[in-house]
């Protein structure tokens, strides 16, 4: 009989000899566990725990918890300054054309602010080239004419060069340039005969209206030059408006 | 059996692998048998599970082999009373297998001399109450006192010990009378 079984039966008043028996049945329940001496297999939780101790899986924990809020703080981070530089270079227009459509697209539906389209780049590089050229191209028809002219002729303008030495009269109708031509010509008085054949192209001018396509404006203001110029013409000497009509009818045959 | 002391215990709390595992090979049969006593229904597990809530509490701990003791079957005697309550609101029926009980699981050897004696062992004691077998089991197979019963189960040392003289005036009574064979 072991100390414990014995002691219990002296707590509770009972004399050992006389209860033999119990005495028995109790140092067989307290050799059950003697004879299944075998402690349960431990979990792996527990084997864990039982091989690093307490404190050594409440160490690793932690290590490992900190490690993931450092992985996770500089993902964060990085995702902050990618999402950052993106949008600073779609801002700009920095970015491919796809990128920078795509981006443009999504600030127009779901933000309170628009990225540009990347043809807005295609048009102000094209409009800062041709800025560039047409200040280099006005500098030299400055120094040629000293006349100013305007931008979108000089913008649009390759035939610049053409019109470099011409007069701004002949700049503003460049249209009816032929017939201009032969009208200023008109203009002249001590060329009659020449005149004359201004009034005969005249006629021709007057057929070419449907070939030229150009304003009846112009056209009626011709005409009135011609007029006039035969007008002065014959005024001046009455033999020479017969000549004229006879040059005329000539022709017309 | 592996005998626990003082400088084991120390060495526990300070993390010691191998003084846990002294302490796990030395407590946990009995955490076992007082788990099977109450008729658990899954002994083994509960009693990793005891120890998994222990293990992290030795750092804190006071009272050296006996407050180690009260510890580990403080946890046990919780895990006692939920297992029962929770068999109280939702009793568990499940078919007889013969893998899972552990009544026939060893050879015919043990079954002689070991296995039917445990069985019969544990027949008796299901005839005492439940206060009255938790009481028994605890001073006998965990080696209690009635101090550390008494803290186990919450109640003074006075009850336990009465407790105590009707489990052990009850067993006698059946052994006595022949009603039950061991």
């Amino acid at each position: 009989m072991s100390t414990q079984v014995n002691a219990m039966m002296e707590e509770s008043g009972l004399d050992p000899l006389e209860s033999e028996d119990l005495a028995t049945f109790l140092t067989k329940l307290e050799s059950l566990v003697d004879e299944s001496a075998l402690a349960p297999a431990p979990t792996p939780a527990l084997a864990a725990m039982l091989v690093g101790g307490a404190t050594g899986v409440s160490a690793s924990v932690v290590a490992l918890a900190a490690r993931r809020h450092q992985n996770a703080l500089a993902a964060a981070v990085l995702a902050v300054a990618g999402i950052v530089a993106t949008g600073a270079a779609a801002a700009a227009n920095d970015l491919p054309p796809p990128a920078q459509r795509v981006a443009a697209e999504f600030s127009e539906r779901f933000l309170p602010f628009d990225f540009p389209q990347p043809e807005e780049r295609a048009e102000n590089l094209t409009e800062r080239s041709d800025h560039t050229l047409g200040e280099s191209h006005d500098h030299d028809r400055t120094g040629g004419t000293g006349e100013g002219v305007d931008d979108g002729e000089a913008s649009t303008g390759r035939d610049g060069d053409d019109d470099s030495g011409a007069s701004p009269e002949s700049q503003s109708d460049e249209d009816e340039s032929g017939t201009q031509t032969s009208s200023g010509e008109g203009d002249d008085p001590e060329d009659a005969g020449s005149g004359d054949s201004g009034e005969s192209s005249s006629g021709e001018t007057d057929g070419q209206d449907t070939t030229a396509g150009d304003d009846a404006s112009d056209v009626e203001e011709f005409e009135d030059d011609s007029a006039d110029m035969s007008g002065e013409s014959g005024g001046d000497d009455p033999e020479h408006e017969d000549d004229t009509r006879d040059s005329s009818e000539a022709i017309d045959d | 059996m592996t005998v626990l002391d003082g400088s084991v215990v120390t060495a526990a709390r300070a993390g010691d692998a191998e003084a846990l595992g002294l302490v796990y090979r030395s407590l946990a049969p009995k955490v076992l048998g007082y788990l099977r006593a109450h008729g658990v229904e899954d002994p083994d597990s509960l009693t990793n599970e005891v120890f998994l809530n222990v293990i992290p509490r030795l750092a804190s701990l006071t009272g050296g082999v006996s407050g180690l003791q009260t510890l580990v079957f403080s946890v046990a005697h919780a895990r006692v009373v939920d297992e029962v309550r929770r068999r109280a609101r939702r009793p568990v029926h499940a078919p007889w297998d013969a893998e899972l009980d552990h009544r026939h699981e060893d050879s015919a050897e043990n079954t002689m001399f070991g296995r039917i004696a445990t069985q019969d062992v544990m027949n008796i004691l299901y005839r005492l109450g439940e206060e009255q077998r938790t009481v028994v089991v605890l001073r006998v197979l965990a080696d209690l006192s009635l101090e550390q019963t008494a803290e186990v189960v919450g109640k003074s040392v006075g009850a336990v010990k009465q407790l105590q003289r009707r489990g052990l005036l009850v067993l006698r009574g059946l052994i006595e009378r022949g009603e039950v064979e061991w």
